[in-house]
């Protein structure tokens, strides 16, 4: 038991998944192990907010664990994995918006004014905005639409490839490239905009 | 040379590498010449450099603790209703649940109505009704009676030799004679006064 301890991190994902079908639990803590810090980047900068990111982490895990049987080699175990905390960043996302919507609709008519910046002209970042801080570049990125942020994040976050991607979100390559672009062009207008509105 | 929409379109697969050979010259050639495209493609490269900048958070101390206690207690969850299923029969179909209810509802119809019938000691017929069988002397040809619906014909008498004796529920019916009888009396007792008149 002790030999295959150690030589558990050799495995592939998939050959960890299908002992832990057979009853091995500590194949179970090795891919706990190796995705809990990535899963949980994809859904802190999802949510930005690691306690909830923690969550939506515990609960991928926990439907992996109870789930275990319904996991079949003909996909990674990675897309496995990221389509689950990603539909439960999703659905924790929309809960949240449901719920500032509820708050708004119980402030007063001018109270909401923060929340708005005027959409003037062509937005560019320049070479002195080089370093933009994590604050803007999160609020941009909470601007985005749902889709564009998930891609985004998959991306430029987690470096995934174009294929994973493909895989994860269930769409062709060509969506893939396409969708990455028109996001990266409306982020990049995004923070030019957060900047100017904190000018 | 590429059109300034086509070169947007371009911008993520160039720096990502995924664009051919072909294309790379075409862009880079618009890249030199158009300063607009230039600054919207520094644009995005920066913004793609600050989300690879983004600082990284690892999950905390007691992450593992957690995950292990939520999964003793979903374990121990499934456990319990498994359980509670095998007592209440939770796995059988609601089809069979309705053929066996219906089965125990037709059997207590049935030993209620014996029950009640042992009680009762059945159909009584009324005393009245009983003194008359016996009077007549024959209940068996009673119950053996046929019920014949005789009706007399216009215009001819019922035949009274077709009646047999058994066929008691046949009675002439007399109430005229009475009637007739009434109105003599009647008769008998108005015409002293029609006298005095």
């Amino acid at each position: 038991m002790a030999k295959a301890d150690k030589t558990r991190y050799k495995l592939t994902d998939e050959e960890l998944i299908a002992m832990f079908q057979d009853g091995d639990e500590g194949a179970f803590e090795e891919l706990v192990n190796r995705y809990a810090d990535r899963l949980l980047n994809f859904a802190y900068r999802f949510v930005f907010d690691k306690q909830e990111a923690e969550d939506i982490v515990q609960d991928t895990f926990l439907r992996v664990y109870i789930n275990r049987h319904a996991y079949r080699e003909i996909a990674k175990f990675s897309t496995w994995i990221y389509t689950i905390t990603a539909n439960l960043a999703k659905t924790s996302l929309r809960k949240r918006k449901y719920r500032k919507v509820m708050y708004l609709s119980h402030m007063g008519p001018n109270e909401d004014k923060d929340f708005e910046i005027k959409d003037e002209g062509e937005f560019n970042l320049l070479e002195k905005d080089l370093r933009v801080d994590e604050d803007v570049v999160q609020r941009a990125l909470d601007r985005l639409p749902e889709h564009f942020k998930t891609i985004l994040i998959l991306r430029d976050i987690q470096e995934l490839s174009y294929e994973e991607i493909s895989k994860i979100l269930d769409i062709p390559i060509g969506t893939v490239k396409s969708r990455i672009n028109r996001a990266r062009l409306r982020l990049q207008k995004e923070i030019s905009k957060v900047l100017k509105g904190k000018k | 040379m590429i059109s300034c929409y086509q070169f947007k379109e371009l911008i993520s697969e160039y720096l990502d590498g995924e664009i051919s050979y072909s294309r790379r010259k075409l862009f880079e050639e618009h890249l030199e010449s158009c300063a607009n495209c230039r600054r919207l493609f520094n644009s995005v490269k920066i913004s793609i450099q600050s989300l690879h900048r983004l600082p990284r958070v690892h999950v905390s101390e007691n992450f593992y603790l957690n995950l292990r206690n939520r999964i003793v207690e979903e374990r121990d969850r499934i456990v319990k209703r498994a359980r509670s299923r095998r007592l209440t029969f939770a796995g059988v179909p609601s089809l069979a649940y309705g053929l066996l209810l219906a089965v125990v509802a037709v059997s207590v119809f049935f030993v209620v109505m014996k029950i009640q019938g042992k009680k009762t000691g059945g159909y009584e017929l009324p005393p009245y009704v009983k003194q008359q069988i016996i009077g007549s002397g024959s209940e068996k040809s009673l119950r053996n009676a046929s019920f014949d619906r005789r009706v007399a014909q216009p215009g001819r008498p019922v035949n009274e030799n077709s009646f047999t004796p058994d066929n008691r529920f046949l009675q002439i019916d007399t109430s005229d004679l009475y009637l007739k009888e009434a109105d003599k009396s009647f008769d008998r007792e108005t015409r002293p006064i029609k006298h005095i008149k």
